[in-house]
């Protein structure tokens, strides 16, 4: 195991794309210490930014320190492990294919933009565009896991293509907005106009206070669809905590959106507090 | 002591334009120029470049692209993803930063155009109210001369006047524009069908004959027209055609309509390979090649040429004067979509698109680009484009060159695209390679040739120092991707790979003689339709950082 | 209404931009009038902000391939509204400096964006008095474009307009300012 104990003491972004646990597996520890990341535009050596100790060969990288001001963490990564212990700044594991990240604390903006594989769990709060696309992307994510056990902000899996994104707290606006297909969970309170522009895929507001669909939902059945115990059972196994009441609910599938290919489905939770409207 | 002299020695020098095919020889330059190596033979250069062993041809000329302008623009600002995961372009201490994909960014294109050997490119389809946009971006691109194409097949008052039956006004009118806007030559972009795609839901023309509501003038007329008075102004280039029908099966009948509508007259038919099209109305199916019937009346009517417009497979941006083609393209292929008008004048649209090689169509649009190269009888009247980048990047022109020089090579390529391809197409059975010498044509002696620029594509003192050095290799998309040495105006601008100097390069254009009196009619026009003053829409002479007058 | 029309066009602004939705409302917006155009032709437009907007953002967007909020730490552009952008740069306090041309974000910015820019140095050209301009490091009164010096700018539908100047002024232009500051810093060697 690596670790990689944060001194940085600027306001200035720290960028560390490249610092992969594949990419310095095999590297003496001098010359880890040596690897050049970005301090805004300054090339600094990373033993400028963190004193690393251990050993790098087991593919385990432990992060320390408040990395709010730290991005690109795990970024392109594609195997091993990373924990972060701490908070961590933007695009935590963005277009990451493989291998697991943790995050202790809380992360910025992107987690998992665009990632194609692996596991992400935050055990804090996340910021916007989780799991979701670049701007001007036609795809998103298309694949891997990412688990946010907090609350997280706008537009989460934004033109999402396959994966799985949930969310223990609450969510902002536009959760699975422009969705292609994939499957986005909210247990606490979304935000406005969830699955805007969605496609095909699956929306699943599981809390208490579902707000009000886009009117170019329609309501199709009440039901207990069996997929959804499946995917609770398989958040489960990731130590993600799925609130009692899930698993024996009644769900209300909506189809949508109809301003576009409209067939993706929207799955709200039945509660005596329910007040989802339908077109 | 300064001799101002700079000689290329032993190099193999490829001239096609005075016959020379590989000959190992000196080149003098001095002031920007090739000259005649120095009477006085203790006369020492100032600096020598050793070139024996190696391929020195003219800088290269690429006479059909879009690289400048609004919809050039557009396109860039459409495209952030395109980008995001290309190639980043590092600024230097001499040298600007920028973005690559299918729409590179100004400075970016210089240096990748010069980086291939590049010394000159036209855009090929500028609005001229846009004329300062493109002369502003000119200047930000640099180690090219570069000119551009003015867009008069939907002008309203080129069809007004045809309409009147008025030749001289027509002729005129193009004059004049030409001189205000700094442009080249004519461009026609699906003549007609542009402006009934501005008055009409999905509008558009389907034959030469139809007339434009409004207007009652017809394709053909256009296309008429604008020749004649292109040919009665004598201009250097002729008229830049763009045909009805794009990528419509079966639009090859339209093709060789137009070709005949030339008549004697001189005409560039731009993209050819996009217009060759046989099969049924919308029926993918019987889609195949017509490219031999076509080839044949251009090797038989000299009046004719033609740019190629290769597809090669992968991702792109397609942005076409021709609106009512965006749309269609950006619905086929459910992209993003871009349209403006451009008052008076033409239209726009651009939409992203992947042409793949398990694609029946794209297969044969790439199979047919090759046979124009492979069944032409004359290179010089055949030139090399993607039409980038529609048809690709013009970064792919050494892939293109290896698929005409190495047989084994397009075979294998062949067996890795859409079977029917050699049912529907005759490139199985072509076995012909390409030359070093006809690589040359089509790529900087042809293109001089057509464009009508006499110091431009050849080795001959009075020639622009335009000159590009190649190690020769048997794999030719690793020889023409990565010259030994550029020189552009007789500075090494670019060597080993590396931009040592990139200067601004010239912009070329022409100003035809007219009768000044057709002013008035043209500013009482403006007065009364256009949204900017006529005396603001000229581009004055000291707008341009460096220009040459190409005499008509 | 609207497929009765024979030709439609949309002007939009502030009222889908900034309110909540911001991009995806107007993406939604021209999402209808791409529909529209199977019925009939239809447009719509943004409306630019005061000064030469559509200009910069043609210069810019040919100059690096972005239209704003481009990044050059890097040495090469990179593009990522909302984390490039003046304001979450600002707000986010990952700036150590600033140089502001003919704009007021002390003035149009948020809370912490003005807090923290108020803390850094920072450099203002505008030719007329502003709370940013006040509260600058180093502040240049400027000629005015178009009314003082020529150039060219840009409508909001991309036209390029030549401007001819009605009356010199004795302010230097923003051109003079900036070419001077870029010559001192070259100088200096950065």
């Amino acid at each position: 195991m690596l670790t990689l104990r944060y001194k940085g003491q600027t306001q200035i972004p720290v960028e560390v794309e490249g610092l992969t646990p594949s990419a310095i597996r095999s590297m003496p520890l001098a010359d880890i210490q040596r690897t050049e990341i970005f301090e805004g535009n300054r090339k600094v050596p990373l033993a400028e930014f963190f004193d690393i100790t251990g050993d790098p060969s087991d593919g385990r990288l432990e992060f320390e320190g408040n990395l709010a001001g730290v991005h690109w963490i795990g970024a392109q990564m594609s195997d091993g492990e990373i924990h972060i212990r701490g908070d961590a700044g933007r695009h935590v594991g963005s277009e990451m294919t493989g291998g697991t990240i943790h995050v202790h604390g809380n992360t910025s903006d992107w987690v998992g933009g665009e990632m194609h594989g692996g596991l992400i769990h935050v055990h804090g709060n996340a910021g916007h565009l989780v799991g979701s696309a670049y701007r001007g992307s036609r795809l998103g994510m298309t694949g891997g896991t990412i688990l946010v056990d907090g609350s997280v902000g706008n537009e989460v899996g934004l033109t999402l293509r396959r994966g799985l994104v949930a969310v223990g707290g609450n969510c902002g606006d536009f959760v699975g907005a422009n969705m292609i297909a994939g499957t986005v969970l909210v247990f606490g309170q979304p935000g406005n106009r969830p699955a805007a522009g969605m496609r095909r895929g699956t929306v699943g507001l599981l809390g208490s206070n579902p707000p009000a669909l886009l009117v170019t939902f329609r309501k199709n059945c009440v039901c207990k669809p069996p997929v959804v115990r499946l995917m609770l059972s398989h958040l489960q196994s990731f130590g993600f905590s799925v609130p009692d009441e899930c698993w024996e609910a009644d769900y209300t599938v909506y189809n949508g959106d109809r301003v576009t290919v409209g067939r993706g489905e929207v799955l709200i939770r039945e509660s005596s507090a329910q007040n989802a409207r339908s077109a | 002591m300064s001799s101002g002299y700079f000689k290329i020695a032993g190099g193999t020098v490829y001239d096609p334009l005075h016959g020379v095919d590989g000959d190992r020889r000196d080149l003098w330059i001095r002031d920007g120029k090739i000259v005649d190596a120095p009477s006085d033979p203790g006369v020492r250069p100032d600096r020598t470049l050793d070139a024996s062993g190696l391929v020195v041809m003219p800088g290269g000329i690429d006479m059909h692209c879009h690289i400048a302008g609004p919809k050039v623009n557009a396109a860039r600002k459409m495209r952030p993803e395109d980008k995001r995961k290309a190639e980043k372009i590092v600024r230097t201490r001499s040298t600007r930063s920028g973005t690559v994909g299918s729409v590179p960014s100004t400075f970016a294109t210089g240096y990748k155009y010069a980086g291939l050997g590049y010394t000159t490119a036209f855009d090929a389809a500028i609005p001229p109210l846009a004329a300062r946009h493109v002369h502003e971006e000119f200047e930000d691109t640099p180690c090219l001369d570069k000119g551009f194409f003015v867009l008069m097949g939907n002008n309203h008052y080129v069809m007004q006047s045809i309409q009147r039956n008025e030749p001289e006004r027509v002729r005129s009118f193009i004059a004049w524009l030409l001189g205000a806007a700094k442009g080249f030559t004519p461009k026609i972009v699906n003549p007609g069908g542009v402006e009934v795609w501005k008055q009409l839901p999905s509008g558009n023309v389907h034959g030469l004959d139809e007339t434009v509501a409004n207007f009652g003038v017809t394709p053909r007329q256009i296309i008429e027209y604008v020749a004649r008075a292109v040919d009665e102004l004598r201009l250097p280039h002729s008229v830049h055609l763009h045909c009805n029908n794009l990528g419509m099966p079966g639009n090859w009948h339209t093709t060789l309509e137009t070709m005949k509508t030339f008549g004697d007259s001189r005409g560039h038919l731009s993209h050819i390979q996009f217009h060759s099209y046989g099969g049924g109305d919308a029926d993918e199916t019987t889609f195949n090649s017509k490219a031999a019937p076509l080839v044949e009346y251009v090797n038989s009517h000299p009046n004719l040429t033609v740019d190629v417009g290769q597809v090669l497979f992968g991702e792109t941006t397609t942005m076409t004067a021709d609106g009512p083609l965006g749309y269609y393209l950006s619905n086929a292929f459910k992209s993003k979509w871009f349209s403006s008008d451009t008052e008076m004048e033409s239209g726009c649209g651009i939409a992203p698109i992947e042409y793949k090689n398990t694609s029946l169509v794209h297969s044969l649009q790439w199979a047919i680009g090759l046979e124009w190269y492979l069944l032409a009888t004359d290179p010089w009247r055949v030139v090399m484009s993607t039409d980038h980048p529609n048809g690709g990047s013009f970064l792919a022109y050494p892939q293109i060159i290896q698929l005409l020089m190495d047989r084994t090579h397009r075979e294998d390529m062949l067996k890795q695209v859409h079977p029917a391809v050699r049912e529907r197409s005759q490139l199985g059975g072509l076995a012909r390679e390409y030359s070093l010498y006809e690589i040359c044509i089509i790529t900087r002696s042809g293109p001089a040739k057509i464009l009508g620029l006499a110091n431009k594509g050849h080795l001959a003192p009075g020639a622009d120092a335009d000159i590009t050095i190649y190690t020769p290799h048997d794999d030719k998309t690793k020889m023409f991707e990565l010259p030994r040495a550029v020189i552009k105006s007789g500075v090494l601008i670019v060597d080993q790979g590396e931009i040592r100097e990139p200067l601004t390069g010239k912009l070329l254009y022409v100003s035809p003689e007219y009768d000044t009196s057709i002013e008035t009619d043209i500013a009482a026009w403006f007065e009364k339709y256009y949204s900017i003053r006529f005396r603001n829409y000229p581009v004055p002479l000291d707008y341009l950082h460096e220009a040459e007058e190409i005499p008509c | 209404m609207t497929k009765a029309a024979k030709f439609g066009v949309i002007l939009f602004g502030m009222g889908l931009t900034l309110t909540p939705g911001k991009h995806l409302n107007s993406e939604a917006l021209l999402c209808l009038v791409r529909d529209m155009n199977a019925f009939t032709r239809f447009v719509a437009k943004p409306m630019r902000g005061h000064g030469n907007v559509t200009g910069a953002d043609n210069v810019v967007t040919w100059q690096t391939g972005y239209p704003f909020g481009v990044n050059m730490s890097r040495g090469y552009p990179r593009f990522n509204p909302g984390e490039y952008t003046t304001s979450d740069t600002l707000a986010r306090r990952e700036a150590d400096a600033a140089l502001l041309i003919a704009c007021d974000p002390m003035a149009n910015f948020s809370q912490p964006a003005r807090e923290w820019l108020k803390s850094i140095p920072y450099i203002a050209l505008d030719p007329k008095d502003t709370p940013t301009t006040r509260s600058a490091t180093v502040a240049f009164t400027t000629a005015t474009y178009g009314i003082n010096t020529p150039g060219t700018v840009y409508r909001m539908d991309d036209v390029p307009i030549y401007l001819r100047p009605a009356f010199p002024s004795s302010h230097p232009s923003d051109f003079d300012v900036l070419s001077a500051i870029q010559r001192r810093v070259a100088e200096l060697g950065r």
